[in-house]
């Protein structure tokens, strides 16, 4: 069959699936990381506080936000999917959980240091009660905001079940999932603080809380300023590149 | 490839919204046939039940009273706003409903291949949808339809949300792809001239509730002078109608 002779001049350049889109961006990044990074560095020389420990505690909290936000993303992105597969069930499980949302976060760490005793655990579970909420209800939004004619495609070409899930529902509510676990994984980081000097978990929560009981304050400001550096870091490298990803799965 | 043999009868459609107790009725007893390889157009102003009855006829709404008898299985379905998937390629797009399928990777790569050069996307088959114009954006819709080799392809107001010029140049496009596929083709719009240049049968539907006004075969002879008296003359005819 012949060709239909195209007269819309030529194609656009492409673009390719690259988390970090523009060199100069990604140059003065790294420019303005290694600043903040020496001058903490000369600073932290006159400070008395052991770097080693701190970055060590550092990692240890990480592994604890890290294993809650798993747990927290497939937990939000099922019950996002179960409460909006119809009108009655959505009916019944959006205002259960937004009950459950408002439970207040903290009163649950006796309950899980009851059951769990000083563990690691109490942390990370009380972490996943604070992740969870944003994803699930960024993500029931964008569903239930989703562009009709796209899920109508999807229906017409013949996307069900699970294949529906893994090429229509999953890439749609792509961006929503991240933007949700921007403001959880924010949250849990400003939520472990408190749950670590609580639970008496090691961790840089419950090392800000030893050197705040010194009574340096010097040493104090320099350990938050290196904590919060340290999470900043981690945006630039995993979430805002994630985030400008998204931008492709964005309707328009 | 495996076209209608029969006629699709729609029989007796009715369909209505229960809204805070009230009643709207979209559509009233609407009957009407398709032939085999023909190209029918559904006209009717704004709110009329057009593009209801349309996605009645694609299976994704229900009616409430009426049936259709006869409608292949195989459809294809052009969106107004294109209804692209943003994540996906051109190529990618194109070859969705082969991959759901479950056609080999190989198959589709084929199929997708054909699609691209008959809509005359070459070059573009990595684009993602949003650095297309509007104009590519809805061939890759075509193509999309086309792919799945449908036996009826049904299209909502595809042309609407184009530039004139963009619109005249895709009509000419769909009218060759009709007789070179020799595919059933419904399609709905509000432009009594669009009707009138492509199809050969005309549904003339009355507004709120949705009724069969009249049903006009056209038989200006084809290719269609858009600018012939006799062109007029029905575009004048149906206008009146509506």
């Amino acid at each position: 069959m012949s060709s239909l002779k195209h007269r819309y001049g030529h194609p656009r350049k492409t673009h390719h699936a690259r988390f970090w889109r523009h060199k100069h961006q990604r140059l003065i990044r790294f420019v303005y990381i290694v600043i903040i990074l020496i001058i903490l560095f000369v600073v932290s020389r006159s400070g008395g506080i052991n770097w080693l420990e701190f970055y060590r505690f550092f990692v240890s909290s990480l592994v604890s936000v890290i294993m809650a936000y798993i747990i927290s993303a497939v937990l939000a992105v099922i019950l996002a999917l179960a409460s909006t597969k119809n009108k009655v069930v959505e009916n019944i499980m959006v205002p259960i959980l937004d009950v459950a949302q408002s439970f207040p976060t903290f009163a649950l760490i006796p309950i899980l240091l009851v059951i769990f005793g000083t563990t690691r655990w109490v942390v990370i579970l009380f972490l996943v009660v604070t992740i969870v909420w944003p994803i699930t209800f960024t993500l029931i939004s964008a569903i239930k905001t989703e562009r009709k004619d796209l899920s109508e495609a999807a229906t017409i070409y013949g996307a069900r079940g699970i294949k529906r899930l893994r090429y229509y529902r999953l890439p749609d509510m792509f961006p929503a999932f991240i933007t949700g676990s921007i403001i959880g994984w924010g949250e849990a980081w400003e939520a472990i603080i408190g749950a670590e000097i609580i639970a008496r978990v090691i961790g840089v929560g419950s090392l800000l809380g030893k050197i705040s009981d010194t009574g340096n304050i010097t040493n104090l400001a320099m350990a938050i300023a290196m904590y919060l550096f340290l999470i900043f870091i981690l945006n630039e490298i995993i979430w805002i590149p994630l985030l400008n990803f998204s931008s492709r799965y964005q309707n328009e | 490839m495996i076209q209608l043999s029969k006629d699709t009868q729609v029989r007796k459609i009715s369909k209505w919204y229960i809204e805070d107790g009230k009643k709207f009725r979209v559509l009233e007893d609407v009957s009407f046939d398709i032939k085999p390889e023909s190209f029918v157009c559904i006209v009717g102003s704004s709110g009329g039940g057009k593009s209801t009855l349309l996605r009645i006829l694609a299976g994704l709404e229900k009616q409430n009273e009426g049936q259709i008898l006869n409608m292949p299985i195989q459809l294809g379905f052009v969106f107004q706003d294109f209804a692209l998937f943003p994540w996906l390629t051109v190529s990618d797009n194109i070859g969705f409903g082969l991959r759901m399928s479950g056609l080999e990777k190989n198959q589709i790569k084929t199929r997708v291949r054909e699609e691209v050069k008959r809509m005359g996307l070459e070059g573009f088959e990595n684009t993602h949808s949003k650095d297309l114009s509007g104009g590519m954006k809805q061939r890759v819709g075509i193509a999309r339809a086309l792919a799945v080799e449908p036996n009826v392809l049904l299209l909502d107001e595809p042309f609407s949300a184009l530039d004139e010029i963009t619109a005249k140049n895709l009509r000419l496009d769909l009218l060759q792809i009709w007789d070179q596929t020799h595919k059933t083709i419904v399609m709905v719009t509000h432009l009594v001239e669009e009707a009138v240049q492509l199809a050969d049968v005309i549904i003339v539907l009355s507004p709120r509730p949705g009724k069969i006004h009249k049903i006009i075969q056209n038989k200006l002879s084809r290719p269609r002078n858009t600018r012939s008296r006799e062109f007029f003359k029905l575009v004048d005819e149906i206008e009146e109608l509506l």
